[in-house]
């Protein structure tokens, strides 16, 4: 068997995963929130997943709507409760793939606790985290990751509070898998969200995605192209941020501190839940 | 030869694609879809070198790329 990629057209694609009809999707015009979708269906389909045997589950907030438009089983649940109900699915049948949307909002605010303990417990989930700094669908409030200065319907004198690096975070519990890419670059998301499904134990995907209608037109990013082009500006690869701390002049070390960290963060094994609730129920059965 | 099909139902006229075309080859076109916006459209044939960019990037799935040859004018 050869081991090349049978490339489908885009159209293809979108016939196999998507639901025709609920179509065209509900986002601004220019959000990123479709890319991170078509990114998802291209990493699926260089896999090879049935869709048969995967599960969509989401939130609330506008990156929650992602998984009502995959021509797969899905749920769609309460405000930051995405995680649990996905390691409900995963305890309960071990063989589906769990794929979970969720915002920055919806994942690590109002639902941070279930954040912390999904990546406590390893549930072996992929976990595609949309940040775009704020609540989009509620009109735009600070979020637990609006940088500091930036105004928002709920800090219209410039927000005071330190922004939560949510990658970071997980490092610090030890999940498995960790990446962030911002929306613009399409091929380094397609291959870290391939290795998440692919990775036995938590992997989680952040996507930086530009949110100009809630975000960026009341911190002068409304314009389309100005706040694609602010993601460009204002991201750094892992390994030049190492090195420019290590070597770089002092003037580089100062711009780094306003940028964001892209790259992948984690990759190594752990034992995940299932292995060990498999071992359990070997130990203890009569 | 490329050709870019379009998907009028779906597209928003976000413009992401004409934007972000390496060699800019697609441009905003001045008629008006159904849904009141102003499609993409393949300006200089000979200009795309097929890098699939724009299918990629395109938020609403409304961007083919094709390797079939164009209707030569």
């Amino acid at each position: 068997m050869s081991t090349t990629l049978t490339l489908k057209t885009a159209a293809q694609l979108r016939a196999t995963y998507l639901r025709g009809e609920m179509l065209p999707s509900i986002f601004c015009d220019g959000c990123g929130l479709g890319n991170v979708l078509n990114y998802t269906l291209w990493a699926l389909e260089q896999l090879g997943t049935d869709l048969d045997r995967t599960v969509f589950v989401s939130g609330i907030g506008c990156s929650s709507r992602l998984s009502g438009y995959v021509n797969a089983d899905g749920m769609h649940t309460t405000h930051g409760r995405a995680l649990s109900f996905a390691s409900g699915i995963k305890a309960a049948n071990p063989d589906l793939t769990v794929i979970v949307f969720t915002g920055d909002g919806d994942g690590v605010g109002i639902g941070g606790n279930h954040f912390l303990h999904a990546i406590r417990r390893n549930m072996d989930l992929t976990v595609i985290l949309v940040n775009n700094f704020t609540y989009g669908m509620t009109g735009g409030q600070a979020a637990p990751t609006t940088p500091v200065g930036s105004f928002s319907t709920t800090t219209p004198y410039g927000n005071i509070e330190h922004p939560l690096d949510i990658c970071e975070l997980a490092k610090a519990i030890g999940a498995p898998y960790i990446a962030r890419w911002p929306v613009s670059y399409p091929y380094q998301p397609i291959k870290s969200i391939a290795q998440g499904i692919s990775k036995r134990g938590f992997s989680l995907i952040e996507m930086l995605v530009p949110c100009h209608t809630a975000y960026g037109r009341r911190n002068g990013l409304k314009d389309l192209e100005v706040i694609w082009q602010w993601y460009r500006d204002h991201v750094v690869l892992l390994d030049d941020y190492d090195h420019i701390t290590q070597f770089g002049s002092p003037e580089e070390q100062a711009a780094l501190r306003e940028k964001i960290k892209i790259g992948v963060f984690q990759d190594v094994e752990r034992e995940c839940f299932d292995e060990r609730w498999a071992a359990l129920v070997e130990r203890v059965k009569l | 030869m490329h050709t870019i099909l379009i998907d009028e139902r779906w597209c928003k006229g976000c413009k992401l694609c004409a934007v972000n075309c390496p060699p800019k080859a697609l441009h905003m076109a001045e008629r008006f879809t159904k849904r009141g916006i102003h499609p993409p459209e393949l300006a200089l044939n000979g200009r795309c070198n097929g890098c699939r960019l724009c299918e990629l990037l395109c938020p609403d799935f409304a961007i083919t790329v094709t390797e079939e040859a164009g209707v030569h004018l």
